[in-house]
């Protein structure tokens, strides 16, 4: 139901965000356009609250390094070393 | 540090340390923080201005200016350009030192500049912003202000914190990548700054501009609306490019960052609270250029706050005359550019470049821009349909 619920929002709530510290440059685009203002740039370090992260998608397509990529969870957890 | 201020001005980029002098200026007791170790780095711009501006603000430079612009050039991609005087004398600059330099003037000014030291939520009073909790060295404080000018960039938080609106739409938010090139000798004009337009070859959306730093070197970078940025990123766009004009330069140094292209938010006062420069969208929303326009409207809003403080009424309502100074002053202009872009925008790239081959043959040093326009829209009358924006703006009207 939830899936159901997700997929009609376009949202890919099954994903987590996920940032690639090598590429990111931490200019802040991204945080600029995050609805829920779940992006942060600590200093320079960008970070994600992925409780309130909604998944969608407007960093991902903006970022101009291509360092922030939505990819399924298991995928993810196990790029961050979670 | 003291535990109260009459002025916090969160961020030092060129909006904030402008405030903090204006604030320093009429007398007010200012803290000017920044939550980088350093002021003006990262660089995150294509660092153009104007001298008037700058120079209403510190006195002019060689330790910060590299080139003085007379021209710029709108190049096409079938081989015209058309060269047009800058609508006020331009200076490229080394926005590390020129940022350190106004934060200096702030300090000059008797205005107590902190670095390190970031904004980590807003003090309220019955809903009016009444300061700042920050952490400075690690250490965690609140300090109070009669007002809070928020000037934290295109990230802005504080404006956020305060309920203001920021969020800007994809398309009406350029995303942008620049490298600084070197060995670029004989293969670009020193003396020129170049905008590179061609929706399908070169930026979709957007342009390519070269700015010359040097005899040897130049800012090369691109802006594409957020809309348009894939599936190919700006960053491969930009390579492309370079790889094409300058193959074999020498990267000296990579930048990425966004600019809102709205035209200013609406509100940018709440209670207690001012927004400036990039957090407040008062980047030009054709071109995107917004050092000197975030210090005019940082000036704007001391102007308004200082007698407000001094009046001891910093209301969203007494401090709303900002507002309308801002689009008094910009207002109109703005709208025109805006709809510029989005004309530009949706060009395609064919129609643009026998637009640029028409335009190179007239004397536009000599036209108004209405006899420019009406030249043009002789040449093509299908701009007639795209021209209907611009008279409603009142681009024509001039």
């Amino acid at each position: 139901m939830l899936k159901l619920l997700n997929r009609r929002n376009g949202r890919q709530h099954d994903k987590q965000l996920v940032i690639d510290h090598d590429l990111c440059f931490s200019c802040g685009a991204c945080v600029a356009v995050c609805p829920p203002n779940s992006l942060f740039l600590l200093d320079i370090h960008l970070t994600v609250d992925h409780n309130t992260c909604t998944r969608c998608d407007r960093c991902v397509a903006m970022c101009p390094v291509r360092a922030l990529a939505l990819v399924p969870e298991e995928t993810s957890h196990h790029e961050n070393g979670l | 540090m003291k535990t109260a201020y009459d002025v916090i001005v969160v961020g030092a980029g060129p909006a904030g340390s402008a405030a903090a002098q204006r604030a320093a200026q009429a007398g007010l007791d200012v803290l000017l923080i920044e939550k980088r170790q350093e002021i003006g780095v990262p660089v995150r711009c294509g660092e153009a201005t104007d001298i008037e501006t700058t120079e209403r603000f510190m006195p002019l430079d060689a330790r910060y200016i590299n080139r003085y612009i007379n021209q710029y050039a709108i190049i096409g991609t079938a081989g015209d350009r058309v060269i047009v005087p800058p609508s006020s004398p331009t200076i490229i600059i080394d926005r590390k030192v020129f940022d350190a330099a106004l934060t200096h003037e702030a300090a000059r000014a008797g205005a107590d500049v902190r670095v390190s030291t970031t904004a980590l939520g807003l003090l309220r009073d019955d809903g009016a912003v009444t300061g700042v909790r920050l952490k400075s060295l690690g250490r965690v404080c609140e300090v109070r202000a009669r007002l809070v000018v928020a000037a934290d960039g295109v990230e802005s938080q504080v404006a956020r914190w305060a309920g203001l609106k920021t969020i800007p739409p994809m398309a009406d938010y350029y995303v942008g990548f620049q490298f600084t090139l070197t060995n670029l000798r004989g293969r670009f004009d020193p003396d020129i700054c170049e905008y590179h337009i061609g929706n399908e070859t070169v930026a979709p959306g957007g342009y390519v501009w070269v700015f010359p730093k040097s005899e040897d070197s130049a800012n090369v970078g691109i802006v594409i609306p957020a809309n348009r940025a894939r599936p190919v990123s700006p960053q491969a766009w930009l390579e492309r490019f370079v790889e094409r004009f300058y193959p074999g330069a020498g990267i000296l140094s990579m930048v990425a960052g966004g600019i809102p292209i709205t035209g200013a938010i609406r509100p940018m006062t709440a209670d207690g609270l001012v927004v400036v420069g990039d957090a407040a969208h008062q980047a030009d929303p054709l071109t995107a250029g917004g050092i000197s326009l975030g210090m005019i409207g940082a000036e704007l809003a001391m102007q308004v706050a200082a007698p407000a403080i001094k009046g001891g009424d910093v209301s969203a309502r007494a401090l709303r005359e900002y507002e309308a100074l801002w689009h008094e002053r910009f207002g109109k202009m703005h709208g025109a550019l805006y709809a510029v872009r989005k004309i530009l925008t949706r060009m395609a790239e064919a129609d643009f470049n026998r637009l640029v081959a028409q335009a190179a043959r007239m004397p536009l040093a000599t036209m108004s821009h209405a006899e420019l326009i009406t030249q043009l829209l002789r040449a093509h009358p299908a701009l007639l349909l795209e021209a209907r924006t611009l008279i409603t703006t009142g681009l024509l009207l001039k």
